[in-house]
């Protein structure tokens, strides 16, 4: 069979499967706004984790990463997974769980709903709605673009990109706005499994393919002798200890910070299961971190002088050169539903804020739900016109966005955590990081230098994470105590 | 154990893991172990194995569920 034909049949039968899960969850999910943008607030330990890692993990792990391993080898995997690891579940616990709670307790049904609520102040909502929109967007035009080049280089261009753009936001769009919460839920587990499972079975095969009759160990021993450096850590540029402290940093606390992420962990359904997502997340990221890296380092082994950016195509070279044509349908199926499962919870959590934090939430549920519908649409036209007009330099926004979120990350956990945390410090805070974030990419270069080292050799990160805390210490200690109580 | 103990443990946990990261200190070498397994590969997933016992412990010992 064609490598093309499979890949058509694969992903007929994974639209279907998308729209399938969709439509199930339709019935229940219209009842109420609870039910449509939080799945009730029901979500158990299987389902959650699938939602929260599928959400987690965009296609960047799957084609990004083994493109830096080919030049920076285990370094990237060093840098990288452990940090997530121990940070990931740390937040969950420090931010997730006391979100979780206090969402529930006063009926707010998305995080900027949940700090507007906390701090009775709707300026804070707006604040962080705007911080979060600004720094999403660009993230969805990135993983758009990903999927659809990934679409286009598979039917060998017979779909141009901007057709399977569309494409690919028109599907995330109809599920989403079947089903809404517990649509993208169901679907992430869908989504999750085939891309876990495929990168799982990837590392064998290709570790064999490379390796040939000695398998996995002769590979290895390919490597060493192709280029030893790639076995080891770099010690310069991100590896130096400055920047790899703060890029640590980074990746520790941004991802509780997307508000796409946020939502999930309001969407638990005990503290019970958020805290069995967190003992199982450093085994997942073993897992797919592993083979993600080895992808990289093995292919330099296998195709090596790839130059530049060249070398992101080593995911799609390793596929077509040793996989069979159906499990290659697979892998680049993978690596649209790891897109898909990011885009959709960020359509879902842009349009219920929208919905619900800039408009005035309404008591009618259907209103509700309406809205979040055809604010959804407004989002994905929104990246789609994005996408066809900035162009390449969204990978440098996307890359400010991803630190960027760090900057709301003290409102986020002293919001919580804090009874003394007012309205005042919460803004100051947020306005203090981001003023410092960006004068620190000034400083180290331009307003999109977010990983080139900034004062002292940090990042720009950890200047816009010490100026939200001091923003919030001032903030609050300046203005009048806040009387609304947290946790 | 009481809840002031475990608390310290937990911060003693996390700083241990932490200088375990950030292990300037220590050579970072290219050599296989056992001629296959690329040393660095395996201190971060050892690592990544000591942060899964210790986040099961914390899960059961730190986080209360009404706290």
């Amino acid at each position: 069979m064609e490598p093309t034909t499979s890949f058509a049949i694969a992903l007929g039968v994974y639209v279907a499967l998308l729209f399938g899960v969709g439509f199930m969850a339709t019935r229940k999910s219209s009842s109420s706004s609870e039910e449509f943008f939080l799945a009730g607030r029901g979500l158990k330990t299987v389902v959650l984790f699938m939602a929260l890692f599928g959400t987690n993990c965009t296609a960047f792990v799957l084609v990004g990463i083994p493109g830096q391993a080919y030049h920076d080898g285990i370094g990237v995997f060093s840098i990288n997974a452990p940090i997530v690891a121990l940070g990931i579940p740390l937040t969950f616990w420090a931010i997730g769980g006391p979100a979780r709670r206090l969402a529930k307790k006063y009926g707010a049904l998305t995080p900027a709903e949940l700090y507007a609520r906390r701090f009775n102040s709707r300026a804070v909502g707006i604040v962080l709605f705007t911080f979060f929109t600004l720094y999403t967007l660009p993230y969805m035009v990135t993983a758009l673009r990903g999927a659809a080049v990934t679409l286009s280089v598979v039917t060998e261009g017979a779909i141009p990109e901007w057709i399977a753009g569309a494409g690919v936001l028109i599907v995330a769009l109809a599920y989403t706005s079947l089903g809404g919460m517990r649509a993208t839920a169901y679907t992430n587990v869908v989504q999750g499994v085939l891309f876990l499972g495929f990168m799982v079975a990837a590392f064998f095969v290709f570790g064999n393919g490379v390796g040939g009759d000695e398998g996995i160990p002769g590979a290895m021993r390919k490597v060493a002798a192709h280029n030893p450096d790639l076995l080891g850590v770099k010690t310069t540029g991100l590896y130096s200890p400055a920047a790899w402290t703060s890029w640590g940093l980074a990746l520790s606390l941004t991802v509780v910070a997307f508000p796409h992420m946020l939502v999930r962990l309001m969407a638990a359904d005990s503290d019970k299961s958020l805290k069995n997502i967190c003992r199982l997340y450093p085994l997942a990221l073993i897992a797919l971190w592993t083979p993600a890296v080895m992808i990289g380092v093995w292919g330099a082994a296998a195709f090596p002088g790839l130059v530049g950016r060249e070398s992101d195509k080593i995911f799609s070279l390793m596929v077509t050169n040793y996989l069979p044509p159906a499990l290659a349908a697979l892998g680049f199926l993978a690596v649209l539903a790891a897109v898909m499962s990011t885009l959709d919870a960020q359509i879902l959590t842009l349009g219920s804020m929208l919905s619900r934090d800039v408009m005035k939430p309404s008591s009618n549920n259907q209103t509700d739900i309406r809205r979040g519908r055809i604010f959804g649409l407004f989002i994905c036209a929104a990246v789609y016109l994005l996408w066809q007009s900035i162009g390449q330099s969204i990978f440098a926004l996307a890359l400010v966005s991803f630190s960027g979120y760090v900057t709301l990350t003290p409102t986020l956990f002293l919001g919580l955590r804090w009874k003394r945390f007012n309205a005042t410090g919460a803004i100051t805070s947020i306005l203090t990081a981001n003023a410092l974030y960006f004068l620190a990419m000034h400083h180290a270069g331009s307003i999109t230098s977010a990983m080139s080292p900034s004062w002292l050799g940090f990042l720009p990160v950890m200047w816009g994470f010490l100026g939200g805390i001091a923003g919030a210490l001032i903030g609050t200690f300046l203005s009048a105590t806040n009387e609304t109580a947290c946790e | 154990m009481n809840s002031t103990a475990k608390k310290r443990l937990a911060w003693i946990g996390a700083a241990l893991l932490l200088a375990l990261h950030l292990d300037f200190w220590r050579e970072r070498s290219t050599d296989l172990l056992f001629d296959w397994l690329p040393t660095e590969l395996a201190y971060r997933i050892g690592w990544m194995l000591l942060a899964f016992g210790y986040l099961s412990w914390f899960c059961s010992a730190i986080w209360q569920e009404d706290e």
